[in-house]
Formats: C-alpha cells, sequence, structure tokens
C-alpha cells in the first residue's frame, strides 16, 4: 500500500512538472484582437508599442501596408530548417502578406521564439528569403531582390495570462528597400507589436 | 518603536480629523453670522445627483484603451452623490439668498465593458511580474471615494407665484475634503483576488484629497403645506471643478438632479 502511495506521488509530481514546462493551448479571444491606436505622426500607422497589440505597419514608398482586425496578423511557419514570418495586412486596397523566411532557424515550438530577443536580421542576408504576396484586383507572389534591410526584434517576451503563460510577443521595426514590381521601393517606418501562440504557430 | 508607531498614528488621525472638523466650524460660524447680517428663512435637507461624462485615466495599466477596440468596450461611468443639511438666509431683499450648509459627498467611478453581465473582461497589466508580460483579465474596477463639506448656494428668485410656487436660479460653490476612498477590483478569475493589494500598491494611482466644483442650476420653490416646501432643480454642466478626484477617469459633469426638503423658520400664510 505504501508503495502505491509513494508510486501516485511519483506520477503526480510528473504530471505536475509537465504540466508546468508544457505549451498551454489556452487563447483568449479578446487578446488575439488587435488594439489599433494611429500614430498621429505617421498616419495609418500604428503605434510603436510593446505589449502585444496585434498591430503592425509601414509605408510601401508612400502607400500604407498594415495589420487589420480580420485575419491574424502574423503566422510562423516552421517547416524543416526555415522558418516563415508571414505579415498579413491590407495593402493598396486589399490584403497583402509580407513573408520573410529565415534558412537555419527552426524553433520547435512558440516559446522557442524567446531567443530572438533584441536580435537584428539582416534581410539582404542569403539566408533570408523574402516575399510579397497581394489579392487585389491581381495576385502577385514574387521573392524579392532585397537592396538593403534589417528587421530589428527588440523584445521577445513572454505573455502571461492570469500568471498562465499563454504567448510570446514580439515587437520591434523593420525597415527594406527592394524591387516590386520591378521598381525600387522603400519599406519605411515599419513597426510591429505581434503575439505568437498555439493559434498562429505551426510546425510541420 | 511600536509606541512611536501608534503615536505618530494618532497624530495623522487626529490631523486629518482636524481638517474635517474646519468645515464642521466654518459652517456653524457662517450660521452665526446671520445675526447681525441675514435674516434666515429655513432649514433644508437636501440630495443632489449628478452624472457625469468621463474620460479613461490613461495612466492606467489596462491594454484596450477606450474607443480602439470597436464594439466591445467602453463603459466608464461615474455619479457624484451628495446628501446635506443646509440653512437659507435672506440677502439684501426677499429675492437674493445665500444658503450655507454641510454636505457628505459620495463619488463612484467604475470601468468595465458593456458586456460585463454576460462576462466580458479586459486586461489589466500586472507589472510585478518581471520574467515577462503579466496580464490579468479583469471585469470592473471600480472607486469610491468619501468627502465632507460646505456647498454654498446663492439663489436668485424673479418670479413667486400666490405665494406657492416660484421658480430660481442658484449658483453653488462646494469645497469638500475627503474622509475615505477605496479602489476595488473585480477579478474574471476568482483566484486572482490575491493579487488585488499587491496590484494597486504598484499602480498607486492616487486621487485629489480636495473636492471643489462651481455650478448652476434651474428650480422650482413648491409649498407643500406651512411647514414644508420642496424644492425641484435641474443641475447644468459645472464651470469649475478640481480634477483628479478619480484615480480612474477624467470627471465632468454633464447634469443632474436636486432635491430638497425645506422647514421655512417663520411660517407664512
Amino acid at each position: 500500500m505504501k508503495l502505491n502511495i509513494k508510486r501516485l506521488k511519483a506520477l503526480l509530481a510528473i504530471a505536475v512538472i509537465l504540466a508546468a514546462s508544457s505549451c498551454t493551448y489556452y487563447n483568449d479571444f479578446e487578446f488575439s484582437r488587435s488594439v489599433f491606436t494611429e500614430d498621429y505622426d505617421f498616419p495609418g500607422l500604428p503605434i510603436y508599442s510593446e505589449l502585444g497589440y496585434n498591430t503592425f505597419g509601414m509605408y510601401i514608398d508612400r502607400k500604407v501596408f498594415s495589420s487589420t482586425d480580420s485575419a491574424y496578423p502574423i503566422k510562423i511557419i516552421v517547416n524543416g530548417d526555415t522558418c516563415k514570418f508571414s505579415l498579413n495586412g491590407w495593402y493598396s486596397g486589399g490584403p497583402a502578406t509580407l513573408g520573410i523566411a529565415l534558412i537555419g532557424f527552426s524553433p520547435e515550438d512558440y516559446p522557442d521564439l524567446i531567443q530572438l530577443n533584441d536580435s537584428i536580421i539582416n534581410l539582404d542576408d542569403p539566408n533570408c528569403i523574402l516575399t510579397f504576396t497581394q489579392n487585389g484586383h491581381t495576385t502577385v507572389a514574387k521573392k524579392l531582390d532585397v537592396i538593403q534591410g534589417s528587421l530589428h526584434i527588440k523584445q521577445a517576451k513572454k505573455l502571461y495570462i492570469d500568471t498562465e503563460f499563454t504567448r510570446v510577443i514580439l515587437s520591434g521595426t523593420i525597415a527594406l528597400k527592394t524591387f516590386l514590381f520591378d521598381d525600387p521601393v522603400a519599406f519605411t517606418n515599419g513597426r510591429f507589436d505581434l503575439g505568437v501562440g498555439y493559434e498562429n504557430f505551426y510546425n510541420y | 518603536m511600536l509606541v512611536a508607531s501608534t503615536a505618530c498614528k494618532l497624530i495623522i488621525t487626529l490631523y486629518m480629523r482636524k481638517r474635517i472638523w474646519i468645515f464642521v466650524v466654518f459652517f456653524f460660524s457662517l450660521l452665526s453670522i446671520k445675526a447681525q447680517y441675514f435674516k434666515l428663512k429655513d432649514i433644508s435637507v437636501n440630495m443632489n445627483r449628478q452624472d457625469v461624462s468621463t474620460i479613461l485615466n490613461e495612466s492606467w495599466p489596462i491594454r484596450q484603451d477606450v474607443g480602439n477596440l470597436p464594439n466591445s468596450w467602453g463603459n466608464t461611468f461615474a455619479t457624484i452623490k451628495s446628501f446635506g443639511v443646509a440653512s437659507e438666509m435672506f440677502v439684501l431683499n426677499k429675492k437674493w439668498t445665500v444658503t450655507p450648509g454641510i454636505s457628505f459627498y459620495n463619488l463612484q467611478s467604475a470601468i468595465m465593458k458593456d458586456d460585463y453581465t454576460r462576462g466580458g473582461h479586459f486586461f489589466l497589466r500586472n507589472d510585478n511580474n518581471s520574467d515577462g508580460l503579466d496580464f490579468i483579465r479583469v471585469k470592473s474596477i471600480e472607486e469610491k471615494s468619501n468627502y465632507l463639506g460646505i456647498p454654498i448656494t446663492l439663489k436668485y428668485t424673479p418670479f413667486t407665484f400666490w405665494n406657492t410656487l416660484s421658480l430660481h436660479a442658484q449658483l453653488t460653490a462646494d469645497l469638500a475634503y475627503q474622509i475615505s476612498s477605496d479602489t476595488s477590483i473585480e477579478f474574471k478569475l476568482p483566484a486572482m483576488q490575491s493579487l488585488e493589494r499587491d496590484i494597486l500598491n504598484t499602480i498607486n494611482q492616487q486621487n485629489n484629497p480636495f473636492y471643489a466644483s462651481l455650478y448652476a442650476s434651474l428650480g422650482m420653490h413648491v409649498k407643500l403645506s406651512k411647514m414644508i416646501y420642496l424644492s425641484l432643480d435641474l443641475v447644468l454642466p459645472e464651470f469649475i471643478r478640481t480634477s483628479n478626484n478619480s484615480s480612474l477617469m477624467s470627471l465632468q459633469t454633464i447634469g443632474g438632479g436636486k432635491f430638497s426638503i425645506h422647514f421655512p423658520l417663520s411660517i407664512t400664510k
């Protein structure tokens, strides 16, 4: 009988450890929504924030490319040794996606994104592949020839709701010069404050 | 050490009480000068309610700002209620009166979502967690403050009909000092209630212990019997108000009502 109680305690301890270390599938709907506060100095763009407001925005030349409330502003897809960040928003009257694929970076699950804290990714690096997809009147999905650019993830931090770890917040800035439809364009004043959790992180 | 601490608490308590007693002493001082300059008209009991338009104080670490999340957010509300006694005195002639009083003021303000009754919640940041961002789901935050003060009203009564009904305009100045204030958080998960004091201490939002306002009102005075008169007033938006009387939001009176029962000291036929 004593042995059984010991076994039971051991099993309970293992269960507690597993529960504490595992990722949560909890997704608060309210928190997954976007809080878009417009930046007075940069019309059409959200303010720079690091609070998980689920927004991003940038100018492509003089047009706004920013997140909406209808689609997840970010999806992270890990496939093999490549991790792709898809920024889904609205550009020039239609939905658009900026894809940033990092070869050689393959987080197992979203908590591993913490390692991106205070990191700068050179977007003209050969291991970084950028695509821009626009679904308006026409659909264009094209690998971008990057002239220069960088993605600065200033903050990658854990987010707790009611003291339960639920997602990782990625906040930072992006600037880029590239060719779009064979014209040189600049992505400027880019900022993002995005939550990544069970619902928008894929590894297959 | 314990004796010193107790002595300090006693001194602070006496000091605070002394401030409150200043209002009481001032009220009776006003009554005492009437014999020389004014003629006492009546004693009244009054109740006042003012509805207030509100703007959320953004220094509270609340994730969703008012207006930034459509159709699901935006309920901040506040009311100012008062109850008191006053004595009305004629000044110069029967059309002008001045009414010093003593009143208890209750200011309630709250933040909640419009789907509160269906369990709606919002997010309050808990800065006590250094490991990352920590948000607590909250159903409402409420602040209740009580003040004791002296309202002074200047009343002009241009029209009197059959010695029974009169119409008047009033200008009221309130000056009050806080006697208590409490902020409470209703959490989505009752288990989080134990964090309430820590969170409030970290946020450390203080409200203004002094309350003052200046507002006008229009109303009528009705004779119910020889011994009882009734006054009903429509309170207009205030001209001046002290700021930060609620730590949750900034307030602006948009109107209200005032009800008072008067007991005349000289019976008129």
